[in-house]
């Protein structure tokens, strides 16, 4: 969700300007309080503000969990527009982080009660992780625009690269002469010239003479290159290697064959935008998974937190 | 030739999002991790602690929940939450907490187990009363006060006390608005010394200190010096004396009569703090410039201190008989009938009365030199005070007191005015004199060298307290404050009726008796809830 464009900052900037007022309120209240006595006191948990802050949070926390069940278990509900609950799941969340350490009073001291001193460092890994997130998605998709026109569902990278790996491979035995079974060879040898060419996207190609070093060249860059779980640290990783091999593989080869080459490191470079990808899509989506499991954590031991501070009041 | 959206959508399969990516796995795994962890962490530390002091204070049972480890005092229930606290029922009343979690004081009765501290104050109101934790505050460390606390739970009935007293209590004693220490009286009333010692009063020892603070305890230009010589031998060394030195004059400091500590053996049978001084006592602080001698042929005959002036006419008429029959035994076998014998002619001047007469008129002069009505001129001359007085009168006063002493009868009417002798005066607050011990005296005892008048009190006044009891601050360079300033600096809560004093052990025994295994199990409830 981007936040910081001109089109959806007018939507986000009520929402901002109401967590800051609330984050000064209850700052000026409890420093109202904690000076209430004369000299300084840290206002406890189970102070007024200390109290109301924790409820107050411990109600927030409860709302942003349901935001799970809300994208998964209730998507086909009528719950309000999903944009709606994300932006109040996203301020609302930076809102606990100034109520809840008003509620510890900035304690992250373990000779406290661990729980206490557990809860607060769960929320500021919860807090920041959202917080990069959401920074993250305000980034790297105009990257992932601008860098990988071959963008792909990411989960369909391995698929797609098995597909062009076999086109190279189709098409390489095509040229030098070489078909599969199931593959038709278009054009034939004439007195060893090669009548015509033509290199399709689909991946079919026409026989050439002397394109034996194809053959070759194919097992010994492309091949592994597509077939790789990445192509970081293969030859062909890095363009400008990857562009001096092509065109040394082009000097051993005929003119005719030339295009073959080209669909070829076509290929190679959509692979390179698929790496590029997934390092973005690394960025963007694992921070979730610390997100959430902290978040799990945290939920659940704010549970425990409440039973035992109800308990022990 | 670049590829078309439709020719790279035929390449992702139908279905692809039906499976669960590889990020998708990822996150589950690691909630399910989550869970597992904090699940165990809950599960397993309540068992962690009978392992000892582990060091993994992650897993320590007393520190889930605990804000922090108990006071000393309480150390032993670090991981017995029930041995103070009362599941579900608030320790601390003046605590936000959920409707549902009530019943005011329901922690208070596991106190009292242990601790029956009288009430406050009997004008105080049943709704005002906090409960324990309001002001004894735990869990802030082992070597936390449980007496420190902030001066708001004071100043909340004591900022306004009209509206926090019964009105059937009579008139207010104290000050209606305390707010907070200073010099400001509408903030902190004045120093006021007990109630009956007010004023001037005639009772007191007659008693300047500023001759007894003057070199050779005379203020008169040409006064009588007192010197280490006017002093008994035992004595001369308690004020100062050396070798060589018997002619020189005395200068008594504060400390040579005004003490913390009872010297000598009789420290051990009562030792004390050092908070107050300890009362001044004749025998240890007066007798050796005041010796309570009568008779010039008997200088080291005293009469003995403390008693009534009808109990010094029986002692030294006593005393002065004894020394007739010692003077003459016969006197013993001499029979004188109390009324004259029937047929025998009274005998007018016996021998007997006649020595009994004798020995009255002996003891009547005494009596004049002891109570006022005579000099001392003849009495231990060497031993004269600079005022030439001696005897009761040089400190205490008679009633009556104008009367001339003509005859026995008179001095059996005498009475001596009480004397008040005092260790604190000032009775609502607590001051410990061991620990101001640095200071000199005069710092908060102005003007005592000078004083003459022995019915002015020379207490301190909250000036003299904010030098060091005050928010710290510098002047001029100089550092100034920095000492407590809280109420309970100088106040205490359970003793608010006998304020200084307190009830004592006994009154304050808790409400149980306990075997050791049981005490350290735990508190119990006095209404009799579980352990």
């Amino acid at each position: 969700m981007l936040i910081f464009d001109r089109e959806n900052w007018p939507y986000h900037r009520s929402w901002c300007l109401a967590v800051v007022l609330g984050t000064v309120v209850a700052a000026g209240w409890y420093l109202a309080y904690g000076f209430g006595s004369g000299g300084w006191q840290w206002p406890g948990g189970s102070s007024p503000p200390g109290f109301t802050f924790g409820v107050i949070g411990g109600l927030i926390m409860a709302f942003e969990m349901l935001l799970w069940p809300r994208k998964s278990l209730w998507r086909g509900w009528r719950l309000g527009r999903t944009k709606i609950w994300m932006t109040a799941h996203l301020w609302l969340g930076l809102f606990t982080l100034p109520l809840l350490l008003l509620h510890g009073d900035f304690r992250f001291d373990p000779s406290r009660s661990t729980l206490a001193v557990v809860l607060m460092w769960l929320l500021v890994i919860v807090v920041a992780s959202g917080i990069f997130g959401a920074t993250m998605q305000n980034i790297v998709p105009r990257l992932m625009l601008e860098r990988v026109p071959a963008e792909t569902i990411h989960a369909q990278i391995g698929h797609v690269l098995g597909l062009y790996r076999d086109e190279a491979d189709e098409l390489v035995r095509a040229t030098v002469g070489e078909p599969r079974g199931d593959a038709p060879v278009e054009g034939s040898r004439r007195g060893g010239k090669l009548e015509s060419v033509a290199v399709m996207g689909g991946g079919k190609g026409q026989y050439v003479a002397d394109s034996e070093p194809l053959v070759d060249f194919f097992h010994q860059y492309i091949e592994p290159y597509l077939t790789a779980a990445t192509g970081d640290g293969l030859p062909l990783a890095s363009p400008r290697r990857a562009d001096a091999i092509f065109r040394s593989i082009k000097r051993n080869l005929r003119v005719e064959a030339h295009p073959v080459v080209d669909r070829l490191a076509a290929l190679c470079d959509e692979r390179r935008q698929f790496d590029l990808q997934s390092r973005m899509h690394h960025w963007l989506h694992n921070w979730l998974a610390v997100h959430v499991a902290f978040s799990v954590a945290l939920f659940l031991l704010m549970i425990v937190h409440i039973v035992m501070a109800l308990k022990y009041v | 030739m670049s590829e078309t959206g439709k020719q790279r959508r035929s390449r992702i399969q139908l279905g692809y999002y039906r499976k669960p990516d590889a990020a998708a796995r990822r996150r589950g795994r690691l909630i399910v991790l989550a869970l597992v962890a904090a699940g165990l962490w809950i599960a397993v530390a309540p068992f962690w602690d009978g392992r000892g002091d582990t060091g993994v204070r992650l897993f320590q049972q007393s520190r889930l929940a605990s804000r922090g480890p108990l006071a000393r005092p309480h150390a032993m229930w670090d991981s017995t939450c029930e041995a103070c606290h009362a599941p579900f029922a608030s320790i601390n009343d003046s605590r936000w907490r959920p409707a549902f979690v009530g019943e005011p004081h329901a922690a208070d009765l596991k106190c009292q187990t242990c601790h029956a501290g009288p009430p406050h104050h009997k004008s105080q109101l049943e709704r005002d009363v906090p409960s324990c934790a309001e002001c004894h505050s735990d869990h802030r460390g082992r070597d936390a006060s449980l007496l420190a606390m902030a001066d708001s739970v004071c100043t909340s009935c004591h900022g306004d006390l009209a509206r926090h007293r019964d009105p059937a209590a009579g008139e207010l004693m104290t000050a209606a608005k305390v707010t907070k220490f200073d010099i400001e009286p509408a903030h902190h009333p004045a120093f006021t010394p007990a109630r009956d010692a007010m004023g001037p009063d005639s009772g007191r020892i007659l008693f300047s200190h500023a001759r007894h603070m003057a070199k050779g305890l005379t203020t008169e230009p040409k006064g009588v010096t007192w010197t280490f010589a006017n002093l008994d031998p035992s004595d001369r060394a308690r004020y100062g004396w050396a070798t060589g030195r018997d002619q020189e004059a005395v200068q008594l400091r504060c400390d040579s009569c005004h003490r913390l500590d009872v010297p000598g053996p009789a420290a051990a049978q009562a030792p004390t703090t050092g908070a107050a001084m300890v009362p001044i006592v004749y025998e240890r602080d007066c007798k050796a410039c005041h010796p309570l001698a009568f008779d010039a042929k008997e200088p080291m005959r005293r009469v003995r201190h403390g008693l009534k002036p009808s109990e010094v006419v029986e002692d030294l008429r006593q005393f002065y008989r004894a020394q007739a029959v010692l003077a003459d035994p016969v006197l013993l076998g001499r029979f004188v009938p109390a009324r004259p014998l029937p047929g025998r002619p009274q005998l007018a001047a016996s021998q007997v009365e006649r020595a009994q007469q004798a020995a009255d008129e002996r003891t009547l002069v005494a009596l004049k030199r002891l109570f006022g009505s005579s000099s001392l001129a003849g009495v231990g001359a060497d031993r004269k005070l600079p005022l030439g007085r001696g005897g009761c009168v040089e400190c205490h006063e008679l009633k009556p007191a104008s009367r001339p002493l003509v005859d026995m009868a008179g001095a059996l009417e005498l009475e001596m005015k009480p004397v008040i002798a005092r260790s604190t005066w000032l009775e609502s607050a607590r001051f410990n004199h061991a620990t101001h011990r640095a200071l000199e005296c005069a710092s908060c005892h102005a003007g005592v060298e000078e004083s003459s008048d022995q019915s002015r009190l020379i207490l301190p006044k909250p000036e003299n307290c904010v030098s060091c009891h005050a928010p710290a601050t510098t002047t001029n360079g100089v550092s100034v404050g920095g000492a407590g300033v809280s109420c309970v600096e100088c106040h205490r809560y359970h003793d608010g009726d006998d304020p200084g004093r307190g009830l004592g052990a006994t009154a304050r025994r808790g409400k149980l008796e306990l075997s050791v295994e049981q005490f350290l199990g735990g508190a119990a409830s006095p209404s009799g809830g579980g352990r």
